[in-house]
């Protein structure tokens, strides 16, 4: 038997919360939203509270932050259309150190490479952005990618390797890597049939998880020239599609690297969680995953994001349009 | 200050003009307290009807953009879905006026509605199009934190007394 | 020697002033002139050196001392010699620099003031004036008075400019041709309709057509001061508007600008175009070949108009632009066959195909041009009527769906419309007549009844505005169907209509069939059905025939009806049968038209009645008469008796009541002349209503006698110093009478006779024995019913706004009063007694004293007195007391306007903002419509008399009421507040809020109450836009 339960509900937002992310040592989550502001929460005494609010970086929405690898950074990115890069001092106290222009439309996403060496966004304006982080804190655009032909919704780092993964408004999800040169896209992965929302990798960063407006949740594999599996091509391909279980759009997923879980959740206010089932595991067949708990009203509204903690991997958060940061303890099947 | 000549005029120039309802009429049940009354149909077009058309000086019920047969309301399963006929198949205008009345709708209805604003199957050229687009609620929130956009859709949305 | 010093010293003074213009020195030099110590030609003498100086500002000086004086000279001061010599003067000065023009201008518009100003002089100006484009550089003021100028001399010097010709109107459009302020086109307007229409425009009228043309339409967006202030755009608009149809000459040009604008996208063009064209076609026959010319074009323009009716006023317009041409197409000599006749049939041929393909829609606005048109002359509807009328009915019958049925009466209830505004049926086919009146009658019958039956029923009533087009045999046919089915109809519309029918009957039959030959059948119809169910629609039928007074009604059947009472008595008593017949009376009695019929009505009505209901009261039989509302019946109708009657016949009448009911004579001698034999000795027992132990049978009966006191005739007084006695004892009946409403009649008896008291001292001496006679200490301590008398007393003194003394003591004891347990109720509940419109009493119908500010004069009073005692209840712990203030002070403020309330309002505010506190949902929702209203009185952007320290207190309690109230009305009014406050107070102040009123509206949304969510959407949605850059409008 597994289960999902509420741990703690987080009020600090006016508005609409829209992205939620764990630092990398899994001690605090940053939550964002509407109100132009992002939040800090740490633990203290066995509850979350919030610890520090940053405001006044943007002018308008800030859609989702990322946390640098070491946790020292933090980036946001707002409908204003720029980037802000936040640092941690010494004494534990985060101040804005630069801001990136150069999107035309608003910013959807961030993301820090696994290296540190990369940040990348994406944007409305339909462009994937590559930026270089420099020791002094200087960032450079290293490359501009165009090949999407929508809005770009979010973007991810493969956790192994520098390999940059995108979807989008054109209901794909692309593949991008530095081919020494410059940075090209080197798969295009089709099958949605509406707006691909959220992209994520597992703990080994050869599969993918995506989500969409079209109401499932595909899983995506990757198979190399040498791997046996003789009916698959090289590349990226769809193992697995998830469908009956959202009945609106799935607006988040996320893979824990610690236990493999992938989490859900969209417009239906409800939170998924499926499990693979490894018992019946044939190399030569596609996996499967089956739904292993639910939260149908874990908000009152639709629920935009879903974060696993990296390293007590229990505990998720989700953010919502109601305004609520809620924290929940899963505890895996038997 | 003075000035001769007009401006570039709307796109549909004669528009059929339909007749708008009469007000709801007030029952017994409404009139009581204890009775709680259900969402229907008629109460989310009586929330739609008189947004005015962004080009004509007329509502989008004196249009017949909005009608109260093409929409659903569910009351106990949250759920509102507004099918909307543009004036002409080729109207520029039909992403703005969806927006206009999923904006209308945002202000106007309980949260705990989950509403989907669509074009009416076959009335426009861009259905698909314009339909994910008013989907989109990331698109939405964004158009709305455009101060431009958002006086045209206040604009819109003004009470005119007729 | 010394003269010549003085001289020169002037005239260093003067020179000195040049530099230094001082308004004093202007004024003594004027009163030198004016006294004819100085001339104006000395002045100019000792300032022309510097009037040639070349300096343009020792120039200016100079002018600037001359135009001066001049300007404030008495009319008479300057002979006609000087006066052409400074008129001279100028002109020449016209031709100098620019920066002078301004005050040359001004020194002539001076001149042409004077008496002695002569005409030649202002042809001389105008030929010296204009120079081309030169104006336009001018400041806008110095421009303005050029075009006064030329307005002065057009309408004081009319015959002499005539010599100038056309060149007077050239004159005139190079100066004002290329103005584009608003406020000089007004000028520019004027007097350019002033010269086109009275002096030669030709050869120029093209030009000069063209200069005025090139404004239209008028397009520029006033501020909201402009718009507030002098409606600035419509009188521009219309400026214009007369300008363009200022000759006939301009006709032929004017039509196609015309022409071309209604093509126009925008409908202010449009909508000004056709209000042109009716000022075209009011210029009378002169245009009419002109627009002859142009009628197919113009017919199409209109016709589109109506039918597409872009807005509801181009459609007007368009309607009314239609009945004007053919107005003009039917005026004048006509040669031949009519151009209206023709242009009628070009109409009826072009819009057949619309009334007969239903699929087109086009019925209804189709009517409307049919009805424009038929509006244009007897002759037009004639014509029309005679084929529409006809082709609608048998258009009806092959066409079978009911909504276009519908469309087609529609448009014959238009036509018949335009007949009766036409003045009557005209030349109308008999057999056509007859075919149309019978298929109406035809519908009647059909069944089931619906839409079609009512547009039968008002199609009829139609008819029979038009005298002669139903038979007098099919009226009676269709009455009689009336009558019949009157109890039968299930359709509510059909009964609305029907009733309206007879209204018509009743304003337009003869009265001998009226009274003779309907209200007895119907009488007939009821009696068969008297009694219960009530036959009301029957009597609503009735109702609806008296309601019409007519000259030579004849009162006949009231006695039937009266028998009918008496029977119901007899047999029952039936009560509601009584008073049904009693309110046909009461309907009757309204209509009374002169003291004849007034005492009439007396001797046939009043009298009867009012000894059954004495005898009724004495009775120990039960009677109908003792009903309370039989005598309120009776009350009614006795008013309206009384307040028609003449002084002589009410002063015998109040003899009889004074003997009757203070001394208990029941002889009627006063009332019919002689003792009655029937009088007193046959009472049951005697009649005692103002005397212990106040028997509740007869204390009822004041009653009537209160509504015979308060309707006394016009200009009665109250002097006999009987009624003094009579006040004493109503007084005590009202305080220790054991019947509550008796109680109350006795206190409005008083109002009225306190009401009908000229002399002061009479009044003190009334008022002193009714409140401090130690008689009367024991009525005295029934302090509710006291404060009852006092609340009367008070209305009937507050009415006619006089003794105000008197009120004032009054007015101080009900407020006083407000801190009792047992009487503060009632003394809140006092003031809205003092300042309502009392329905029965007490009112300008009968015949009471009314000051017009009575109220505005009692707020003044009042509310100081009640503020005080609010701050010295402050403190007190009963809430009730705190309460019955707010109770007093929301009747206070409800009912005196706004304008008056509001230099109140700052110290008002803070204790409605504290009544909101209640959780009495009456006094909530009062509080509330007063707030309500202060803002609502107040214009969108200016400040409303809630000032901006009072919003934050007043929000959260709205916003508290909206979410938490359990009574739905008190959560509707103060949602509804809430949205007056977003879209009538200033944006600065609201903002704070916005976030949480629209949180907290947010859960207004889903109240379990429908129509608390209408008005949540709407006030939620109003909110959004505060601080927005648009505004709900």
């Amino acid at each position: 038997m597994s289960s999902l339960k509420l741990l703690q509900d987080l009020v600090a937002h006016d508005d609409r919360v829209w992205c939620v992310k764990w630092n990398p040592t899994g001690t605090l989550l940053a939550s964002c939203g509407s109100d132009k502001k992002i939040v800090l929460w740490g633990e203290e005494e066995g509850k979350w509270v919030a610890k520090v609010h940053l405001t006044e970086a943007h002018e308008r929405t800030i859609r989702a932050v990322a946390w640098s690898p070491t946790g020292t950074y933090l980036a946001s990115c707002s409908f204003d259309k720029t980037i802000c890069i936040w640092k941690r001092d010494d004494t534990g106290v985060f101040g804005a150190i630069a801001t990136l222009e150069g999107h035309e439309n608003e910013v959807k996403c961030v993301a820090w490479s696994v290296s540190g060496e990369y940040l990348a966004s994406c944007s409305r304006d339909k462009t994937v952005w590559i930026w270089s982080c420099e020791y002094d804190d200087e960032y450079d655009c290293l490359s501009v990618l165009h090949s999407h032909s929508q809005d770009v919704k979010k973007i991810c780092w493969s956790p192994v390797e520098d390999v940059l993964v995108s979807c989008s408004y054109d209901n794909t999800v692309k593949c991008f890597k530095d081919d020494g040169d410059d940075w090209t896209c080197t798969d295009t992965l089709t099958g949605h049939e509406s707006t691909v929302w959220a992209v994520a990798f597992d703990g080994t960063g050869k599969r993918l998880v995506t989500c969409s407006d079209d109401r499932t949740v595909k899983i995506w594999q990757r198979f190399n020239a040498l791997d046996n599996s003789a009916s698959q091509k090289p590349g990226w391909h769809c193992v697995c599609t998830l469908s009956g279980y959202h009945d609106r759009a799935i607006f988040d997923v996320d893979w824990s690297a610690i236990h493999g879980a992938i989490v859900s959740t969209g417009a239906d206010d409800c939170i998924r969680i499926f499990e693979e089932n490894l018992t019946a595991q044939d190399p030569l067949r596609e996996p499967e995953f089956f739904a292993a708990a639910s939260m149908p009203r874990a908000h009152s509204q639709d629920v935009n994001a879903v974060s696993w903690n990296p390293v007590r991997g229990h505990l998720l958060a989700s953010c919502s349009d109601d305004g609520l940061v809620k924290i929940w303890t899963y505890a895996r099947p038997e | 200050m003075m000035s001769n000549g007009g401006a570039k005029g709307p796109e549909n120039v004669n528009p059929q003009v339909y007749q708008p309802s009469e007000r709801r009429v007030l029952t017994a049940d409404e009139e009581n307290e204890d009775i709680v009354d259900k969402f229907d149909c008629r109460e989310v077009f009586d929330m739609v009807r008189q947004i005015n058309d962004p080009e004509h000086p007329l509502t989008l019920e004196e249009l017949n953009v909005v009608q109260i047969n093409h929409i659903e309301v569910d009351d106990e399963r949250n759920r509102v879905v507004v099918l909307y006929t543009p004036t002409i198949p080729h109207c520029s205008m039909a992403t703005l006026i969806g927006l206009a009345i999923r904006v209308k709708l945002l202000r106007s209805l309980p949260e705990r509605f989950k509403v989907d604003v669509r074009i009416y199957e076959g009335s426009h050229v861009s259905e698909v199009a314009v339909n994910k687009q008013l989907a989109d609620k990331e698109r939405v929130a964004a158009a709305l934190e455009n101060s431009h956009l958002l006086d045209v859709i206040n604009q819109c949305l003004a009470v005119q007394k007729k | 020697m010394a003269a010549n010093a003085v001289e020169s010293e002037w005239k260093v003074e003067l020179l000195a002033n040049l530099k230094n213009y001082d308004e004093i020195f202007i004024a003594a030099l004027t009163k030198d002139v004016d006294a004819h110590t100085r001339s104006m030609l000395q002045i100019v003498e000792v300032v022309g050196p510097s009037l040639t100086s070349p300096e343009v500002s020792a120039r200016q000086e100079a002018l600037r001392v001359i135009v001066g004086v001049v300007d404030s000279l008495k009319r008479d001061t300057l002979e006609e010699i000087e006066v052409a010599r400074l008129t001279d003067f100028f002109v020449n000065r016209l031709q100098d620099q620019q920066t002078l023009f301004g005050l040359t201008i001004k020194g002539l518009l001076a001149l042409i003031h004077m008496k002695h100003f002569q005409g030649s002089f202002g042809v001389s100006i105008l030929d010296n004036l204009a120079t081309d484009g030169f104006v336009h550089s001018l400041t806008r003021q110095d421009r303005l008075n050029v075009y006064i100028l030329f307005e002065m001399l057009v309408d004081r010097f009319g015959q002499d400019l005539e010599k100038m010709g056309s060149n007077l109107l050239m004159r005139y459009i190079s100066v004002m041709d290329g103005e584009h302020e608003p406020r000089n086109l007004l000028i520019v307007f004027r007097t350019m309709v002033k010269i086109v229409s009275q002096f030669e425009i030709d050869p120029i009228t093209e030009t000069a057509f063209d200069v005025v043309a090139c404004y239209f339409p008028i397009d520029f967006t006033p501020t909201v001061q402009e718009d507030v202030e002098s409606k600035l755009k419509d009188t521009l608009v219309a400026g214009l508007r007369r300008c363009l149809t200022a000759s006939p000459k301009f006709a032929k040009y004017c039509l196609p600008l015309i022409l071309e604008k209604l093509q126009s996208d925008s409908n202010d063009a449009k909508e000004e175009s056709i209000l042109t064209f009716i000022a075209l076609c009011e210029s009378g026959p002169s245009v009419r070949t002109v627009v002859e010319e142009q009628i197919t074009s113009l017919w199409i323009s209109l016709r589109r108009e109506v039918l597409t009716a872009p807005t509801d006023s181009i459609e007007d317009a368009a309607v009314k632009a239609l009945t004007s041409l053919a107005s003009l197409l039917a005026s004048g000599p006509q040669l031949g066959v009519s151009s209206c006749d023709q242009f009628v049939t070009t109409v009826l041929n072009d819009t057949d195909q619309f009334l007969r393909k239903p699929e087109l829609q086009l019925q209804y606005p189709t009517g409307k041009i049919l009805k424009a048109v038929a509006m244009s002359s007897k002759a037009a509807c004639d014509k029309i009527a005679n084929i529409v009328l006809p082709l609608n009915v048998k258009l009806f019958m092959v066409q079978l769906r009911t909504e276009e049925r519908l469309a087609l009466m529609n448009v014959n209830a238009l036509i018949l419309q335009a007949m009766a505004a036409v003045g009557g049926m005209g030349n109308f086919e008999p057999d056509e007549r007859t075919f149309v009146a019978a298929f109406y009658q035809s519908l009647l019958t059909e069944t089931p009844q619906n839409m079609i039956t009512c547009m039968a029923v008002s199609g009829l009533a139609e008819m029979l505005k038009l005298k002669g087009f139903l038979e007098s045999d099919r009226i009676d046919q269709v009455c009689e169907t009336f009558m019949n089915g009157m109890m039968d109809y299930e359709n509510s519309g059909v009964v609305d209509e029907v009733t309206r029918f007879f209204s018509v009957a009743g304003r337009v039959l003869e009265e001998i069939y009226i009274y003779q030959k309907l209200i007895p059948r119907l009488l007939e119809y009821i009696q068969n059905r008297e009694i219960l169910p009530l036959p009301s629609r029957l009597i609503d039928l009735v109702q609806a025939l008296l309601r019409t007074p007519r000259a030579n009604r004849s009162p006949l059947f009231l006695a039937k009806l009266l028998d009918r009472i008496q029977f119901a008595e007899e047999k029952g008593p039936y009560v509601p049968t009584m008073k049904m017949y009693l309110d046909i009376i009461a309907t009757y009695v309204e209509g009374i038209a002169s003291t004849n019929e007034a005492e009439e009505l007396y001797h046939i009505v009043l009298f009867p009645t009012f000894r059954k209901a004495i005898h009724a009261a004495t009775s120990k039989e039960i009677s109908g008469f003792q009903d309370i509302a039989v005598l309120q019946s009776l009350s009614r109708i006795y008013r309206w008796i009384i307040s028609r009657l003449d002084h002589d016949t009410f002063k015998k009448l109040l003899a009889a009541l004074d003997e009757m009911y203070l001394s208990g004579d029941t002889s009627y001698r006063h009332f019919t002349g002689r003792a009655d034999n029937l009088g007193d000795k046959l009472l049951p027992s005697a009649f005692k209503p103002l005397e212990k132990p106040y028997i509740t049978m007869h204390t009822r009966c004041i009653s009537l006698m209160a509504s015979i006191v308060c309707a006394a005739p016009k200009n009665f007084q109250f002097t006999h110093d009987a009624w003094k006695a009579e006040v004493q004892k109503l007084m005590e009946t009202c305080c220790l009478c054991a019947d509550e409403q008796s109680s109350v009649f006795a206190a409005q008896c008083i109002g009225g006779i306190l009401n009908r008291i000229d002399d002061h001292t009479v009044l003190e001496s009334f008022i002193h024995d009714a409140l401090d006679d130690p008689a009367l200490t024991r009525s005295r301590s029934q302090e509710r019913r006291l404060i009852r008398a006092v609340v009367w007393m008070a209305k009937g003194l507050v009415q006619r706004s006089q003794a105000t003394v008197v009120i004032r003591r009054l007015t101080d004891m009900i407020i006083r009063h407000l801190k009792s347990k047992k009487s503060g109720e009632e003394a809140a509940d006092g003031l809205r007694v003092i300042l309502e419109d009392s329905e029965f009493i007490l009112n300008a119908q009968m015949n009471a004293v009314i000051s017009p500010l009575f109220r505005q004069k009692f707020f003044a009073l009042a509310l100081p007195l009640l503020m005080q005692s609010f701050k010295n209840a402050e403190h007190h712990d009963e809430a009730w007391v705190k309460k019955n203030h707010l109770v007093a002070l929301s009747h206070l403020l409800k009912y005196v306007p706004q304008s008056v309330a509001k230099p109140s309002m700052p110290q008002v505010v803070p204790f409605l903002i504290q009544s909101l506190n209640s959780d009495d949902a009456e006094l909530i929702l009062s509080t509330l419509s007063s707030i309500e209203e202060l803002l609502l009185e107040s214009n969108p952007g200016t400040p409303s008399s809630l000032e901006t320290v009072h919003i934050p207190p007043l929000v959260e309690r709205l916003l508290d009421l909206s979410l938490t109230f359990t009574n739905m009305n008190v959560r509707i009014a103060a949602v509804k507040i809430l949205g007056h406050v977003s879209t009538q107070c200033e944006a600065p102040p609201l903002l704070p809020y916005k976030q949480k009123v629209l949180k907290t509206l947010l859960k207004c949304l889903d109240d379990k109450k429908r129509r608390v969510r209408e008005v949540a959407v709407d006030t939620r949605n109003a909110w959004f836009l505060v601080g927005a850059s648009i505004k709900a409008n």
